[in-house]
């Protein structure tokens, strides 16, 4: 689904990558995590072509980013950063311009708001965005970011926020869009006790690269010896650093 | 891939909508707003009125002299804002909630030709507004102006239709990110001990707003005047740098309500952020004073005349400033307020105008006061 080759990224002139490759597949849920300021969040705009690289080739779906940047974003739903949604517009209007923008079937403001409701942002829907709280605006982003239900989602610390009721019920709606297998998820995120139960995979973002690659057979193996846990071998491997 | 509606405009909509919807339920607010600008507006043409015809035959004799550099020079300003125009389309659509969108083709060229007919509507409603307002003096040199300059018109529209999108790759939008985050050394000079990042936020926010702003594109028209002498260089050129310290001091001013949410955790009290940020304001403000102060000069006016000019402009831009933090936590009352001021001085000029001055140190003293008494955080 995704395939990054030889990625270079700079920011300030500092590289943030540095010779990234990385493969991801549908039907993975992968966390990506590593410590503050290792690009995880530039890795994610750069998958989108929201960055400027220096080197390297990214590819969505077959689609080569940089000369096909259309088709690879049709294939990519990203949740929508709290900070970036315009203040002037209620919730349910946000929906209505990315449904239209990506000339969605009727069928799908259906599945969005059947989304809304599960992370509790029904009674918000008429709230203008910028009357609502970090956690409201945060919700809005994911239905929105997620409508087109696009074969690979990209989610940027979209757990950030939730109360506890809306974070379990976003991580149960995701178990379940990876339990489909036609969906790839990537999100990053410093919440790695989801690894012990959730993602199918973790990759752990070192000095500009993938540093580690956890998959899902040596997770697995980590979730049935009970001497270890899979949160220490991920704070280890981020420590190695 | 059917042509989809590009997001800013599906986005533009929508605010416009809301928009309405505001004013229509705000129905009191909304009469009062248009009569008032439409008193303005009457001001501003009697004032227009009570200028001499006699320069308007001069000055159509000079376009008809300079007609072809007029062309030429109107082509290039407005190619150039053309361009300008949809490299900050895209830095918009950059920076908005739907930048990972993917964009067709032909939505694309959709928006631009959208940003190319606004653009080519403002500067025909533009041109025939400045030819109304000369034709209300002077229909004879309003029509000889018209004539002279029939080609310049040809010639920005032709710039508006065929100029070239820039190249607008991530890599062009970063570059164009940092020009504008760059802020000048002086200004941490001006910076308070306890928000030492706040006036460089000011600045880059302002000035990343006047470059939105009427600034830019009024390049065209001041180019219109013919430098036969050098009042006719350095007054539009000076005129037009005001215009851009007047949005960048707005901009500011507009700006208070937003360090509250920049600052979300703990807010500023109005204090604070007066005493934080005054020294730039003040620095804006008198900057844009000597301008005015320059251009009053070339055209001959006494030293009276500039004294009480330079602290009229200080006055109400501090009297601005200070109505700017009072309302923070209701930004878009601003407007509302800057008009009823305005009407409220313009009423008190017209019956007594010395009561203007005390009136307007009156209300600056109280709105200090006010001000300054906020001491703790919000």
């Amino acid at each position: 689904m995704l395939e990054i080759a030889g990625l270079r990224v700079e920011r300030g002139g500092r590289a943030v990558l540095d010779g990234l490759d990385w493969r991801v597949e549908r039907g993975e849920w992968i966390g990506l995590v590593g410590a503050n300021g290792t690009g995880k969040s530039t890795l994610m705009a750069a998958i989108v072509g929201l960055v400027a690289t220096q080197a390297g080739r990214i590819r969505v779906g077959g689609h080569d980013l940089a000369e096909q940047t259309a088709a690879a974003r049709d294939l990519c739903a990203v949740a929508i950063a709290p900070e970036r949604l315009p203040d002037g517009l209620t919730v349910r209007q946000l929906l209505e311009l990315v449904h239209a923008a990506r000339g969605l079937p009727v069928a799908a403001m259906a599945a969005s708001l059947q989304l809304a409701e599960r992370l509790g942002l029904t009674p918000w829907l008429d709230a203008f965005l910028g009357a609502c709280s970090l956690g409201t605006r945060q919700k809005a982003g994911i239905v929105a970011g997620l409508a087109p239900r696009a074969p690979l989602w990209l989610l940027d610390e979209s757990l950030n926020g939730l109360d506890p009721v809306s974070a379990y019920a976003f991580k149960e709606f995701l178990a379940e869009q990876q339990g489909r297998g036609d969906t790839a998820i990537v999100l990053a995120t410093h919440g790695i006790e989801l690894a012990e139960r959730l993602l199918t995979r973790v990759c752990v973002l070192r000095e500009g690269r993938i540093g580690e690659d956890v998959d899902r057979a040596r997770l697995d193996a980590i979730r049935a010896d009970p001497a270890h846990s899979v949160e220490a071998v991920l704070v280890a491997a981020m420590r190695h650093s | 891939m059917p042509a989809l509606p590009h997001p800013l405009t599906l986005e533009e909509r929508l605010l416009a909508e809301n928009r309405w919807r505001a004013r229509r339920a705000a129905i009191g607010e909304s009469m009062f707003l248009g009569a008032g600008h439409a008193a303005l507006l009457l001001l501003a043409v009697w004032a227009w009125l009570r200028l001499d015809a006699g320069v308007f035959a001069a000055m159509a004799a000079r376009v008809e002299l300079q007609a072809t550099s007029a062309t030429l020079a109107v082509l290039v300003a407005t190619a150039w804002a053309m361009r300008q125009r949809l490299a900050r389309d895209a830095r918009r659509h950059a920076r908005s909630s739907q930048a990972a969108l993917p964009i067709w083709r032909e939505t694309q060229r959709r928006r631009d030709t959208r940003v190319r007919t606004r653009f080519a509507l403002a500067l025909t409603l533009g041109a025939a507004a400045a030819w109304a307002l000369i034709a209300l003096h002077d229909a004879q040199a309003a029509t000889r102006i018209a004539a002279a300059l029939r080609f310049a018109l040809l010639a920005a529209w032709l710039a508006i239709v065929f100029v070239p999108a820039p190249p607008l790759g991530p890599d062009r939008l970063d570059a164009a990110s940092a020009r504008l985050a760059r802020v000048p050394r002086w200004i941490d000079r001006l910076a308070a001990r306890d928000l030492p990042h706040l006036p460089q936020w000011w600045w880059q926010r302002a000035a990343s707003t006047w470059m939105r702003g009427r600034a830019a594109t009024a390049l065209g028209a001041g180019l219109l005047l013919a430098p036969s002498e050098a009042v006719a260089v350095v007054v539009p050129l000076t005129l037009l740098a005001l215009m851009a310290l007047v949005n960048a001091l707005d901009a500011a001013h507009r700006l208070a309500g937003e360090v509250l949410r920049l600052l979300a955790e703990r807010p500023p009290g109005a204090r604070r952020l007066w005493r934080n940020l005054w020294p730039l304001q003040l620095v804006l403000a008198a900057m844009a004073a000597l301008l005015v102060l320059g251009v009053l000069h070339l055209l001959g006016a006494g030293v009276a005349v500039l004294l009480a000019t330079a602290a009229a402009i200080l006055l109400i831009a501090q009297i601005d400033f200070l109505l700017a933090l009072v309302l923070r936590r209701r930004p878009e009352r601003l407007p509302i307020v800057r008009l009823q001021t305005g009407l409220i001085a313009i009423a008190v000029a017209g019956a007594f105008a010395p009561l203007l001055l005390v009136g307007a140190v009156a209300g600056w003293i109280w709105l200090l006061r006010r001000v300054l008494r906020e001491d703790g955080d919000a």
